[in-house]
């Protein structure tokens, strides 16, 4: 059995249990509802106003949380840290970017078909990483990204080699800076939208339940192997679309977005906002992508600068920025319910941090 | 006439060259409260853990309500109606109480691969009455990796109760518990097995809390069946004083 500390609680706290409708619960569900309405809203505004470079930039960060939530599907929600998410985002902006150079399929088509060639990618690479537990499940995932990585290197005739694609292959529409960055925003609310769904799902629970405990879930009568496939299929199917979205922000697709350090950064993303929070790697996604082009700025050693603040964060504080948030909002409950202003029985309870009805 | 639920038929486990369980045979009757007895180490958990699936057996039968399920893949048994708790508590520490056990009737009725239903939340609901049951229900949003020992091997039962399972396999439902919590813990399984006509069948070292409520016990001594029948015949059995009773009172000797 897992030992459990009061931080568990905090981190369960912020993963959005579900609890019963109450004052409480319903509360709190329409304060979230209007702060992530604030958010899009001012990252919206923020897109459509700044500086061309830097809205750029906002889309490109934009599109990353999509990877980091989709990557945190397996990662935070399965218990799978894969090191190879960023295949099947290399798949999306491959399948985008051949399409167009073979001429085989244009633009709409191939965003269309992205997250399903990368899906059905993940059907056997799943398959076989899963049949390998923790440490290994991560070394395996890991040789398929770098393996994949040297196909779209050698491969020079069809992939373009080591130079990649790039050329002409957005339509002139999206050329547009204001409606790239409101097609991607789209997309990506959408499909975060449709993983949330997923999380708070029948399916979700399980998913969470085998990360705890998987021979508990197994003794239950669940086939735990299929539905880490099921989870590892989901998140390669919105990883391929993050990695079509990549395309519309660069007009272009090169082997480096596919190999192994790719694959880890939706990873430190969701590390560090918090990998128990379904919106923790949302914001971990803008941090990592800001830190990462603004401290270039500053100094060389920017990923020395990223790599200390991933070991802090793991040895200090492991559920992440979300997980800090949900320590300090239990701690501010706890010294209101000394000062008497809440009944004590509702504050045990986790449903005002995560309420869902 | 006899009514079988689960047969065992010379089952043997060998690991490596040490017979763990050697030819045993077991008959449990369909809504009985049936004990496995017998010191640490013969071979009760290695039983339980082939009739689960969790090992394969060496050689021999097991039969669950018709179907021969010997070697089947532990989550293909439980669909047959065979559910286990565990020897040491075993939950998803970070679920609440709540979800644990709906998570147990989204099992039962096959909706895991729900993706965009919101099956879960009848399943919540549906929880909070096996919890009342259980006594678990003013816990009900308490995250399960806090509570005490003793709840959570209250939430154990609640999670398999869930399932609605035919057999209840209970490997020491009570290790590591106080006394007051184990007693707590045997009337529950009780009175919850007898009410719902569910069969149990548990394995124990605390023989008071077996002779208590079994209708049945088989005692395992070095992976063998050495004697069997109702809680008083077991008792009054000599093979069994001398190597069990005689056991459990040099213990009580040097606890005083």
């Amino acid at each position: 059995m897992a030992r459990t500390t009061p931080r568990d609680a905090a981190v369960v706290a912020t993963l959005g249990v579900p609890a019963p409708a109450g004052r409480w619960s319903r509360v709190s569900l329409l304060g979230r509802a209007v702060a992530l309405i604030a958010f899009i809203a001012v990252i919206v505004a923020l897109g459509l106003t700044l500086a061309p470079a830097n809205a750029l930039e906002l889309q490109y960060a934009v599109s990353l949380t999509l990877f980091a939530v989709a990557t945190n599907l397996i990662l935070g929600f399965g218990g799978l840290v894969s090191f190879g998410q960023g295949i099947f985002y290399g798949v999306g902006a491959y399948t985008v970017a051949l399409g167009w150079m073979h001429h085989s399929l244009n633009f709409t088509e191939a965003m269309i078909l992205a997250p399903f060639f990368g899906a059905a990618a993940a059907v056997p690479l799943g398959m076989l990483a899963l049949r390998t537990r923790r440490l290994y499940f991560s070394l395996l995932t890991l040789t398929m990204s770098q393996l994949a990585y040297v196909i779209a290197e050698n491969q020079t005739n069809f992939t373009g080699g080591t130079n990649g694609v790039f050329g002409a292959m957005v339509p002139t529409w999206l050329l547009n800076l204001h409606t790239s960055f409101l097609f991607t925003a789209a997309i990506v609310t959408v499909s975060i939208a449709v993983l949330w769904k997923i999380v708070h799902s029948p399916f979700g629970l399980v998913l969470r339940a085998i990360r705890d405990n998987r021979e508990r879930v197994e003794a239950l009568g669940v086939n735990v192997y299929a539905h880490e496939l099921a989870a590892f299929v989901i998140s390669a199917f919105f990883c391929s679309l993050a990695g079509s979205l990549f395309v519309v922000y660069s007009q272009s697709s090169y082997p480096e977005i596919l190999n192994w350090t790719a694959s880890g950064v939706p990873v430190f993303m969701a590390v560090i906002g918090g990998m128990y929070s379904f919106f923790g790697p949302v914001v971990g996604a803008f941090v990592y992508e800001f830190a990462n082009h603004y401290l270039i700025e500053y100094t060389q050693d920017w990923q020395l600068v990223i790599g200390v603040v991933l070991l802090a964060i793991v040895l200090l504080r492991p559920d992440g920025l979300a997980g800090s948030l949900g320590s300090l909002r239990a701690w501010l409950r706890r010294r209101r319910q000394r000062a008497g202003d809440v009944p004590a029985t509702a504050a045990a309870t986790t449903d005002d941090a995560g309420g869902r009805p | 006439m006899s009514d079988t639920i689960l047969s065992v038929q010379g089952l043997v486990r060998d690991f490596g060259g040490f017979r763990a369980v050697n030819n045993v045979d077991l008959a449990v009757e369909r809504g009985t409260i049936h004990a496995v007895i017998g010191p640490n180490g013969a071979g009760k958990s290695t039983l339980f853990k082939l009739i689960t699936g969790s090992l394969r057996p060496t050689k021999g039968r097991i039969v669950l309500d018709g179907h021969s399920v010997g070697g089947r893949r532990p989550h293909v048994i439980a669909t047959r109606g065979l559910v286990q708790v565990f020897q040491l508590s075993s939950i998803c520490a970070r679920l609440t109480v709540a979800e644990s056990v709906a998570l147990g009737i989204i099992a039962h009725r096959h909706r895991t691969l729900d993706v965009f239903s919101s099956y879960h939340r009848r399943a919540l609901v549906q929880a909070t009455v096996v919890l009342e049951q259980v006594g678990l229900a003013s816990q009900a949003t308490t995250i399960a990796g806090t509570l005490s020992h003793g709840d959570q091997r209250a939430l154990e039962i609640a999670m398999a109760l869930a399932i609605s399972p035919r057999v209840l396999l209970l490997d020491e439902p009570t290790a590591g518990m106080s006394p007051a919590e184990t007693a707590v813990i045997a009337q529950l399984v009780a009175s919850e097995a007898r009410s719902r006509g569910i069969t149990v069948l548990l394995s124990e070292h605390d023989m008071d809390v077996v002779f208590g409520i079994s209708d049945h016990v088989t005692v395992l001594h070095q992976g063998q069946v050495i004697a069997e029948g109702t809680p008083e015949a077991v008792r009054a059995h000599p093979e069994v004083m001398s190597i069990y009773l005689g056991r459990s009172a040099d213990r009580t000797e040097e606890i005083a």
